[in-house]
């Protein structure tokens, strides 16, 4: 799936008149690729949709201002990531920056008169345990585990020393088990 | 739906870790599913100008007005130097010329704001709550920059905007009046005559959990200290406004506990509070707080 709207749009935001270059070309395609990938990282991360994606939509002006300095995809991907995560965090973390508060993200789904499947009940309550911990710590689990970025990757984004990113993962793991009634390793 | 995951390097050490993954896996395709990939990228291309630069409209106008004093104050600065000053000599540097600008996520240079200055040194922090003037020794941290308000009293670890997101930070009012239902506090305004009668209306007061008054000290005055906290998770929605509100236009935000401090002072009621982000705050964090409430001194 892919928002080459949203590229557009970033375009018109930098008011550039001047014809498109291979650079410019290449931050688009950039965006259209991975435009969707951003706001799950995002939004796993503040846990509203409205705040994900204008940590996306930052990360992504400022990937468009300094397009110039970013002349490869190696550097242009996790720069971009770190920025989004970065202003994610700064979100979730932040109550006086939250405009809605998704309380569905927070707690598990009602279960219905007839029961609930057993593997949908364990999701209810894996969903509502991640969503109340804290943002840092669903960065990180985010990065680690669903971006399959490695810990002294994850470190990097967060901008933080790996011995802390590894704390978080294993607070943050202990308290999923934890509040899925599991032994804690 | 396409794969999500980046660098497929790192694989889950446990089974645990598995399972969390694939639910992560699952919760983040879930985005999609109400609302399109195309339908979201319309939404922030029509998003309302205070939606795509901010949180709050009011921070738009603020920013506004902040800019335009910056511009006017350079407009006045630059009208006081000669011409040959406003000419930059060029550099012989090479490097100067063909360096690209640093590859940094740090945000464009903040505009410093001329209320807010940093404390240093051995000067006592000192502004005015209404007509009293309140100080505070610089608090001796390491943990991060204060900074404090020149037109009233606001204290806060890393900004003196509230709406920033210091923690923690100080404030104070002069206060006649309470709400008596901090959720509907348009209509439930009720008049305090003295410092007694604040703390004892702030305990009954609906809306939150009930605050336990404790007899203190606000330096070396009495005070009564009423600590009020709401879960992060707590929905205020439907709260006049969206907002619970103590005083005036004093806020509780959840997650965000406050301590109150109500004294008489010279006839009048003051109350200081002490605001911290609760998942940020360590011991050390609390400890240094108290100190700072120990050393608050009032000029009467």
């Amino acid at each position: 799936m892919s928002n080459p709207r949203v590229a557009t749009d970033l375009r018109d935001d930098a008011r550039s008149s001047a014809p498109s270059t291979p650079v410019d070309r290449a931050v688009e395609a950039f965006i259209a690729e991975h435009y969707d990938r951003l706001l799950r990282l995002a939004w796993l991360i503040c846990r509203n949709g409205p705040d994900a994606a204008d940590a996306v939509q930052r990360g992504l002006e400022q990937a468009w201002r300094k397009r110039a300095t970013l002349r490869d995809e190696a550097r242009l991907r996790p720069w971009v990531d770190r920025v989004v995560v970065r202003e994610a965090i700064r979100m979730g973390r932040r109550p006086w920056l939250r405009r809605v508060l998704s309380l569905d993200s927070q707690v598990g789904w009602l279960e219905p008169a007839g029961g609930m499947d057993p593997g949908l009940r364990e999701w209810s309550t894996l969903r509502a345990a991640f969503g109340r911990l804290p943002a840092d710590q669903r960065a990180v689990i985010a990065l680690h585990l669903h971006a399959g970025y490695s810990v002294a990757e994850t470190a990097s984004i967060v901008d933080a020393p790996v011995e802390t990113v590894r704390t978080r993962i294993r607070r943050a793991k202990d308290r999923l088990r934890s509040e899925l009634g599991e032994a804690q390793s | 739906m396409s794969d999500h995951r980046v660098v497929p390097a790192s694989m889950p050490n446990d089974a645990f870790e598995a399972r969390v993954a694939r639910y992560l896996d699952w919760e983040a395709a879930q985005l999609g599913g109400a609302r399109t990939g195309d339908e979201i990228a319309a939404s922030i291309a029509t998003r309302p100008i205070e939606r795509r630069w901010g949180r709050n409209p009011m921070l738009v106008w603020a920013a506004v007005v902040m800019a335009l004093i910056v511009v006017v104050a350079a407009a006045i600065a630059m009208a006081g130097r000669g011409p040959n000053q406003l000419v930059t000599a060029p550099s012989n540097d090479p490097s100067v010329a063909l360096s690209a600008p640093p590859l940094t996520d740090a945000p464009p240079t903040a505009t410093p704001d001329p209320n807010c200055s940093p404390l240093e040194g051995e000067i006592p922090y000192l502004a005015n709550v209404g007509t009293l003037p309140v100080s505070v020794p610089v608090p001796a941290t390491s943990s991060g920059q204060w900074l404090g308000a020149r037109d009233h009293f606001f204290l806060g670890r890393g900004s003196c905007d509230p709406a920033s997101g210091p923690s923690p930070f100080f404030d104070g009012a002069l206060v006649a009046h309470i709400y008596a239902d901090s959720c509907h506090w348009k209509s439930s305004e009720i008049e305090v005559p003295t410092a007694f009668d604040a703390a004892e209306e702030l305990a009954k007061q609906t809306g939150h959990p009930k605050a336990t008054s404790v007899e203190t000290h606000l330096g070396p005055f009495r005070a009564t200290r009423l600590d009020i906290a709401i879960p992060a998770t707590a929905s205020i929605a439907t709260c006049d406004d969206g907002q619970l509100r103590l005083w005036g236009d004093k806020q509780l935000v959840p997650g965000v506990p406050v301590q109150i401090y109500v004294a008489e002072i010279d006839g009048t009621t003051l109350i200081i509070t002490a605001n911290y982000i609760e998942t940020e705050t360590t011991p050390a964090d609390l400890e240094e707080i108290d100190a700072i409430i120990a050393s608050v001194r009032i000029e009467i």
